[in-house]
């Protein structure tokens, strides 16, 4: 139980680096648009497979 | 892809003609468009291999401009590059001498849109950097000016369908940014001080009697320490708030609701120092926290609904355009170049081509034409314009390219007034005091009543416990609940009502639909489409069949942008007629007609045919020869789709309706006795409108209005809540509380239904919160109150709130 002593003020430490990083992410605009990279990264997932093998043909008009 | 697809245009969806289809090869598959600007924009979208996006996007696409078939930058984009207006919209950013813009993205429907732009910028030579917000529809670039020019950036946004203006970030805009990431690291603050005070709670819930003193001195004093930043920096602003509204009583005699939350946590906090310091009785402190990131929580949800809401400069600059064809030596050289409007001046000469938007007001000098201010006026017909006539920023220029002296620009213009009056009419909105406000306030007196009361009463039985008790009661009463009940009511049916097609921008409309007892419509773009539909084809000649007679018609009309011009076009179409040739070319007569060898198409008047005085007609022309008349046209405004369904609905509830309008007064009449509306006036200026909604205002009603026009933003923004159609003029949209993006009215009867379910629901969740807080008040006031016990019963009350406000989400 003496390990209390140590883990809780270790605890607070890490509240208090997880409010830094909270605070370094807001300013970063990490929260500014929530919905958008999460509608991208299924849009980027299909790209490959359609576009890799079809691309230099459609540069010629 | 099925063949039947073909039958419609790949990228725009609209429907082909066979005779006029382009068609070609797109990943082996051929793919048959409308019009060259559309064939455009499918290849370099698929020379990209950006073509998932057809796959994935959630509607189809708008018709683009035949220009972008070259790859040339438009003239009107080029003015952009000028030095005037490149300092204005962007910065320079980095030590390479690379520039920085913001540019408001338009047409923008789904997540597919967002991310194909991002995917096209990102693509393009010189762009370092593109970041899109889905949310603002705003997008952020830093580019090289030595590789791509500002206007290249803008081409490349249309040469893939869709629209960009630079966008000035003004003040209020980095303000309103400030403010909502300082709540959001506030409100973190206090969840991440919550869960962690609630953990070191958590052998006192369970009931752990064996805790020794000095680990129960541990896990308090290092709670304490976390509550402390969630009091000074989290709730600073509560206090701050308590305090202004205490100091201002003796002007406003209200109490805020800050004051009994600020109290409350003040009260609890000294309190569970207190015991602390002694090592008697409770601490309070994972009350404390939860209270504080719920309420901000609830707050940070507002704030996101409210700063959605355009400000009226931002949609005036939309408004517009931000360039103009200035005409230099006028009259006699007539140089044209093309300028940013904001560099013209009054008394310089401007050219204004049909098709385009007047960007100044000023006076017609040279060649006539005929222009449409249904927009700003409501007035739905195009009026002629004679040398000397005044014209408006704003209004649509359609017949000819006319020649105008600049009075007023910028500031000044009509436009510009009428902005300002939507500004002023926001300011003296009456301020709707919720439901929810209403309760938690009567709640919060009678917390603030019970806890004193027994804190007085436990004085005389027993002095030591008075303090406790005190404490006790006004924690021990479960805010959560109350803070929750509404948020998430609305939150839910936010969700629902944009399904429908509503777009709600101020939180207050899902109540406000419930206590409306006016209803204010207005009639071009609202009750009617504004757009003439050619009717019936009446004192046919003897020997013509109707067809030939609508095929001629057409063919005189053939490449005019008026609206009635337009509208037999579209009959012609649908008849799928083939039109004859003229063998002689069409005469355009201002004010009296088109005419084409022996053939005359136009006014009554000039054909010398009789007139039926059928008044609420939008109009009627005439087609004759050299034998006389041969057929005449009617054409009749279009209501709205689903406009029966609504009006019955909103009978239902005795609304009363008014129809407001500015066209003319035989017309608004007609259409109210059409369509059953008693109280209308026509022949009306915004500020008649203005006037009209402040006098029903005064007679204590309560009103709901829904418009479309510039001419509508000050009667939209001053009753109590507003609709705006989507496809409106964006002033309109500015002071409106919601946005209409469905094209018939019938969403709005099935949301008006819905409007009373969430009231209802409200309802139980407050009344919920209040039977708990009936069950633990009395409980703590006789210091029964066991910690854990108030932990489940809280945790269990928020969860039925919140899942009796998921209910909502099934329409």
């Amino acid at each position: 139980m003496e390990s209390l002593f140590l883990l809780i003020p270790l605890s607070l430490v890490l509240v208090g680096l997880l409010a830094w990083i909270l605070r370094w992410s807001v300013k970063n605009g990490q929260f500014d648009d929530l919905d958008g990279p999460g509608e991208a990264i299924l849009m980027d997932d299909d790209a490959p497979k359609v576009g890799n093998s079809v691309k230099p043909t459609q540069k010629t008009q | 892809m099925s063949k039947s697809l073909n039958s419609i245009c790949y990228h725009c969806g609209s429907s082909l003609l066979p005779n006029e289809a382009y068609s070609t090869d797109l990943n082996g598959v051929s793919r048959s468009f409308c019009c060259a600007g559309c064939m455009a924009i499918a290849q370099t979208i698929h020379g990209e291999g950006l073509e998932v996006f057809y796959a994935r996007r959630a509607q189809s696409s708008d018709k683009p401009s035949a220009y972008l078939a070259s790859d040339q930058i438009p003239a009107k984009l080029l003015p952009y590059d000028d030095p005037s207006l490149l300092g204005r919209f962007t910065r320079p950013v980095g030590d390479e001498g690379d520039l920085e813009t913001t540019l408001r993205l338009e047409k923008i429907r789904c997540a597919a849109c967002v991310w194909l732009c991002e995917q096209h910028l990102r693509r393009s030579p010189g762009v370092k950097d593109v970041q899109i917000n889905y949310v603002t529809q705003k997008v952020k670039i830093i580019f090289s000016p030595k590789q791509v020019s500002l206007a290249r950036l803008l081409f490349e946004i249309e040469r893939i369908g869709y629209e960009a203006w630079p966008f000035e970030p003004s003040l209020s805009v980095e303000r309103s940014k400030k403010e909502k990431r300082q709540l959001l690291t506030r409100l973190g603050v206090a969840l991440l001080g919550m869960m962690q005070v609630m953990m070191y709670a958590w052998p006192s819930y369970v009931g752990a009697n064996d805790i020794t003193v000095e680990y129960d001195l541990l896990l308090g004093w290092t709670s304490w320490a976390l509550t402390v930043p969630v009091m000074l920096y989290s709730a600073g602003p509560i206090f701050q708030a308590a305090w202004r509204s205490v100091q201002s009583f003796k002007q406003t005699h209200m109490l805020g609701m800050d004051v009994p939350i600020a109290l409350a946590l003040a009260l609890a906090f000294t309190a569970g120092t207190i015991n602390l310091v002694t090592g008697s009785g409770q601490s309070y402190f994972d009350s404390i926290t939860m209270f504080v990131a719920f309420i901000l929580a609830a707050r940070y949800v507002e704030l996101l609904a409210r700063q959605d809401a355009q400000g009226g400069a931002e949609a005036l600059a939309k408004q517009l355009p931000a360039t103009c064809e200035r005409v230099l030596n006028y009259p006699q050289a007539q140089q044209i170049e093309l300028v940013p409007v904001v560099n013209c001046m009054p008394g310089e000469i401007l050219r204004v081509s049909p098709g385009e938007v007047v960007p100044a007001d000023g006076m017609l000098i040279a060649c006539e034409s005929s222009v449409d201010e249904s927009l700003l006026t409501g007035e739905s017909k195009p009026i002629d314009k004679k040398i000397g006539d005044r014209i408006y920023a704003g209004t649509h220029n359609i017949l000819n390219p006319l020649i105008m002296r600049i009075d007023a620009v910028g500031q000044s213009t009509r436009i510009a007034g009428i902005a300002s009056l939507l500004d002023q009419a926001l300011l003296a909105k009456p301020l709707m005091v919720s439901l929810a406000e209403k309760w938690a306030g009567y709640f919060v007196g009678f917390l603030l009543l019970c806890a004193f009361l027994s804190s007085a009463i436990w004085l005389y039985i027993d002095p030591s416990k008075a303090w406790t008790v005190l404490v006790a009661v006004l924690v021990a009463s479960c805010p959560c609940a109350l803070s929750l009940a509404v948020p998430t009511a609305m939150a839910a049916a936010q969700g629902a009502v944009t399904r429908l097609g509503l777009l709600i921008v101020r939180g207050h409309v899902m109540e406000g639909l419930v206590k409306a007892s006016d209803l204010v419509l207005d009639k071009t773009g609202t009750l009617t489409m504004g757009q003439p539909e050619l009717k019936e084809i009446v004192n046919l000649r003897s020997g013509y069949r109707r067809e030939e007679a609508l095929a001629l018609a057409t063919a005189l009309e053939g490449g005019q942008r008026h609206p009635l011009a337009l509208s037999l076009l579209r009959a012609a179409e649908l008849e799928n007629l083939s039109l004859p040739v003229l063998s002689e070319p069409v005469i355009n007569q201002l004010g009296k007609g088109l005419s084409s060898g022996a053939y005359r198409l136009g006014s009554s008047s000039w054909i010398g045919a009789h007139q039926d005085l059928q008044t609420g007609q939008y109009g009627q022309v005439h087609l004759a020869d050299e034998q006389g008349l041969i057929a005449s046209f009617i054409f009749l405004d279009t209501p709205r789709v689903g406009l029966q369904d609504f009006l019955s609905a909103v009978r239902a509830r005795n609304i009363t309706v008014h129809l407001v309008s500015g066209d003319d007064p035989a017309t608004v009449a007609w259409w109210a006795q059409k369509v059953g509306i008693e109280s209308y006036q026509g022949g009306c200026t915004p500020e008649d409108k203005y006037d009209y909604i402040e006098r029903l205002q005064s007679a204590g009603r309560f009103v709901w209005a829904i418009g479309d026009g510039v001419n509508d933003a000050p009667l939209l923004a001053r009753a109590d809540i507003s609709i705006a159609v989507g496809a409106g003029a964006p002033l309109a949209s500015a002071g409106a509380d919601a946005i209409l993006t469905a094209s018939s009215l019938t969403p709005l009867a099935k949301i008006l239904l819905l409007a009373d379910k969430t009231q209802m629901v409200i309802k139980e969740n407050l009344m919920w919160a209040l039977i708990y807080n009936l069950v633990a008040i009395p409980a703590a006031m006789m210091g029964l109150v066991n910690p854990w016990i108030a932990g489940v019963g809280m945790s269990l009350s928020s969860l039925a709130v919140t899942l009796n406000a998921w209910r909502l989400r099934k329409v």
